[in-house]
């Protein structure tokens, strides 16, 4: 066996004994306090806190005494009875030729005199100057100006990268020389803009149009133009050929039908479709009469290049679906509307195309709106 | 010389007017469509009292103007204290920018004297965009005590000259006004402004009534009595309030009544052997003509405006529906298509419309359609509409309503043919069985 075997059956065996003995383990008893009691019975406890309980209820209720109730109570102590009113009469049926009763139900008499009241005729109208309080104009926000530049602009530097590998700094040293080319110096200009004016996130400028326009209006037929353009040019040739001339067919002229639309010298459907809201805007029906909501009308009027309508020019140039008087009513109607909603600086039509719009005829056609 | 002078006055008068017409723009052609629909914004500041002592009559007539026109729904009051600036004395000039300011569109001015019983109103309209006046100036004159009727003529030039239709204001309604809970309801027929104003009765409690109609010129009123125990119909005169009934065989029941246009005739039901058929009466000669024989219950007749026909209510094809024929009989044709039942048709003073009630799905409606039975709209829904008559111009339709329970009550309302401005009619008690009178003369 090994020393350490016998190291280790030394060390546990001494280890055993000293747990067996309990050598050097034990401890004085830790102090406590004694309290003596004594035993008490059931019954006795039961004697003792019986003083101290509350006095329970008998298990069943006494029975309580009704307070005494006179069946007849002594009539109230009042010496004159109460002041009873009349029982109403009872209504007899009316006669029958004579009614229950005759209320005066004579109209009041009213005159009315067809003349005017005998009050000096209105002055002349004083036209004050406008008020600044006329209510905001309802012209549109001023056309973004275009954001497009004009010339292909070069794409920016790219931007700086750093470099994979580091660069030795540069020294003092001089090194070898080395022939400098100079290439002639650019002008510096400042860079190129994508537009002239500065525009923020807020009022980037939507080219979608606010509102549809609306179709052009059908030209004339095609085919009945060309067809009048041949027969022209047959009779010419009838003509030429009995005047003893040779002539090349002429060329046929440029059509002169105008192009609704958006280009030429026509106003756009965008001008008009804007006049049309404006005007739309203060045009009321609700207080029209069901007659005059199936009349529709036409106005006609001058504008001032400025784009206001000439007031004393509005006319009622026709009428169909109700009588002369429904027909003012709503013509009252619709030139109050284009009054209106003129604005402080006109309807906003293209100043440059006023031989245009100088002169219009408006059709209000108030049977859409009856349907709402 | 002079020769050449006026041959080249004339080339140069040809040439100019060549050129004037080349430059002659064609006109720009619009078309509108899009609009609005809103109450007109109107200021009526209160009228001048020209006369001392005027100050209370210039309020109230004032402020029955702006009632009546607010009432319509179409016109919107602006508010005295939105007012920039006060008219002058009546007739000076206005100054519109102040009402534009503040969206006036139309202004009325206007001043009352009143000397003794005798009053004076005159007023002027405006339209305050254009700055012109809208038709002349007008007066009225006439006693104190009619000084609401002033007031109503007022507003029924007013609502005229703006719409382009006439008022109704000046107008009265006789009804049937109730009391007490349904299982005993005390029935009275009682007479009164258009407004619910100057109510007035006609007769006592004693005997139930129903269905009063006013004659064309609102002189005398049809209406049906159970005094007798059973339906019977008399005419009663408005100014002298006596009344007289209407001849019919001893023992029939007549009910329904309703003048004709010269309201000399009256066609109204009448209950023979237990058939209900429609009569009609010549109120001169007494004598009787059917118009219908059928087995099936047929009432509520109504003439048209220009007499030639009568619209009706039959079950004849087994639910109660709408038919119209010829104003002295013969085969009617039916109207009313639609689900439910219709009944108590009236026609339009306009002639264009037929307003009638219908009960479908356990509601109550009052409806208007084309006198072919076409465009039906139904105006109003409830527990129980009904009875319509309309306003002498044909916009507005008055109606009773009644609610639900043992303790539900009566009332009338008034609605316009569009649909909108519901509206109650104030009355002292419970009100049915309207009917709207004509514009007093």
């Amino acid at each position: 066996m090994s020393a350490g075997t016998y190291i280790s059956g030394i060390g546990h065996t001494a280890l055993i004994v000293w747990m067996v003995v309990g050598w050097g383990m034990s401890s004085e008893p830790l102090p406590f306090e004694i309290t003596e009691v004594s035993v008490v019975s059931g019954e006795d406890f039961a004697a003792m806190t019986q003083g101290a309980q509350p006095e329970l209820p008998p298990s069943e209720p006494a029975a309580i005494e009704q307070p005494p109730v006179d069946e007849t109570p002594p009539a109230p102590e009042v010496e004159t009875p109460p002041v009873v009113p009349e029982a109403p009469a009872p209504v007899e049926p009316p006669a029958v030729e004579t009614p229950p009763a005759a209320p005066d139900l004579t109209v009041p008499e009213t005159v009315v005199t067809d003349t005017p009241p005998d009050v000096p005729d209105t002055p002349q109208i004083i036209t004050p100057p406008q008020s600044a309080e006329l209510g905001s104009s309802l012209r549109p926000v001023p056309r973004p100006a275009p954001r497009v530049a004009p010339e292909i602009v070069a794409p920016p530097e790219p931007d700086a990268t750093v470099a994979p590998e580091e660069t030795t700094a540069a020294s003092d040293q001089v090194e070898a020389p080395v022939e400098e080319t100079t290439e002639p110096a650019e002008e510096t200009t400042a860079p190129e803009a994508a537009a002239d004016q500065i525009v923020t996130e807020a009022e980037e400028p939507s080219f979608a149009p606010e509102i549809s326009s609306r179709p052009p209006s059908r030209p004339a037929s095609v085919a009945a133009a060309a067809q009048e353009a041949d027969q022209t040019a047959v009779d010419d040739a009838l003509a030429a050929a009995l005047a003893g001339e040779t002539s090349t067919p002429a060329e046929p002229a440029p059509s002169s039908t105008p192009t609704a639309g958006l280009s030429g010298g026509q106003l756009s459907d965008g001008d008009k479709s804007g006049f049309l809201r404006q005007v739309g805007g203060c045009w009321n029906t609700g207080a029209l009469s069901t007659g005059a909501q199936n009349t529709i009308i036409d106005m006609v009027f001058d504008m001032t290049p400025d784009g206001r309508p000439v007031t004393g020019s509005i006319q009622l140039d026709g009428f169909s679906g109700g009588n002369a008087t429904d027909a003012d009513a709503a013509f009252q109607a619709a030139r109050r509307a284009l009054i209106r909603c003129t604005g402080d600086s006109g309807y906003d039509l293209p100043q440059d195309q006023y031989d245009q719009w100088q002169r219009v005829v408006l059709t209000v056609d108030p049977t859409a709106m009856r349907q709402r | 010389m002079m020769t050449k002078f006026m041959t080249f006055l004339a080339a140069m008068m040809i040439a100019l007017s060549a050129t004037t017409s080349a430059q002659a723009q064609e006109p720009l052609r619009l078309t509108l469509r899009d609009g609005v629909i809103e109450a007109l914004p109107f200021a009526i500041p209160t009228l001048q009292a020209e006369v001392a002592g005027s100050e209370q009559m210039a309020n109230d007539i004032s402020r029955v103007i702006a009632e009546d026109l607010n009432g319509t729904g179409l016109f919107r009051q602006i508010p005295s204290s939105a007012f920039i600036s006060t008219p002058g004395v009546f007739g000076t000039p206005v100054a519109f920018a102040d009402w534009r300011a503040i969206n006036a569109q139309a202004l009325v001015t206007g001043a009352v004297a009143v000397n003794g019983s005798q009053i004076t109103v005159k007023f002027r309209l405006y339209d305050v965009f254009s700055g012109s006046e809208m038709g002349e100036g007008l007066q009225f004159v006439g006693t104190t005590d009619g000084w609401r009727r002033m007031a109503h003529k007022v507003a029924d030039v007013v609502y005229s000259r703006i719409t382009g239709e006439a008022g109704y204001f000046d107008s009265r309604i006789v009804f049937v006004a109730e009391t007490g809970p349904k299982d005993d309801r005390a029935k009275r027929l009682a007479i009164m402004d258009y407004d619910g104003a100057n109510v007035q009765y006609l007769t006592d409690s004693s005997a139930i009534v129903l269905a009063p109609r006013f004659s064309p010129n609102g002189d005398r009123i049809l209406y049906t009595s159970y005094e007798s125990g059973f339906p019977r119909i008399n005419v009663l005169n408005v100014a002298s309030v006596t009344r007289q009934q209407l001849t019919t065989s001893e023992g029939d029941m007549a009910f329904s009544p309703r003048f004709s246009l010269d309201g000399r005739q009256v066609i109204y039901s009448l209950i023979q052997g237990g058939n209900t058929d429609i009569f009609r009466t010549d109120l001169a000669t007494g004598q009787h003509q059917r118009l219908t024989n059928t087995p099936a219950i047929e009432t509520a007749p109504s003439f048209s405006p220009d007499g030639s026909q009568i619209v009706f209510e039959s079950d004849r094809s087994g639910t109660q529906q709408l038919y119209i024929m010829s104003a002295n009989g013969g085969e009617p044709q039916r109207i009313s298509f639609g689900n439910g039942r219709y009944g108590t048709p009236v026609w339009s003073p306009r002639g264009d419309l037929i307003a009638f009630t219908k009960q479908e799905s356990g509601r109550f409606h009052i409806g208007v359609m084309r006198t072919d039975g076409t465009e039906e709209r139904l105006l109003t829904s409830s527990f129980l509409d009904e009875g319509p008559t309309w306003a002498p111009n044909g916009r507005v339709i008055m109606f009773a309503r009644e609610t639900q329970g043992a303790d539900g009550t009566t009332a009338l309302y008034s609605v316009d043919i569009t649909g909108r401005n519901l509206r109650r009619v104030t009355t002292p008690q419970g009100g049915s069985d309207p009917s709207w009178g004509p514009l007093q003369q």
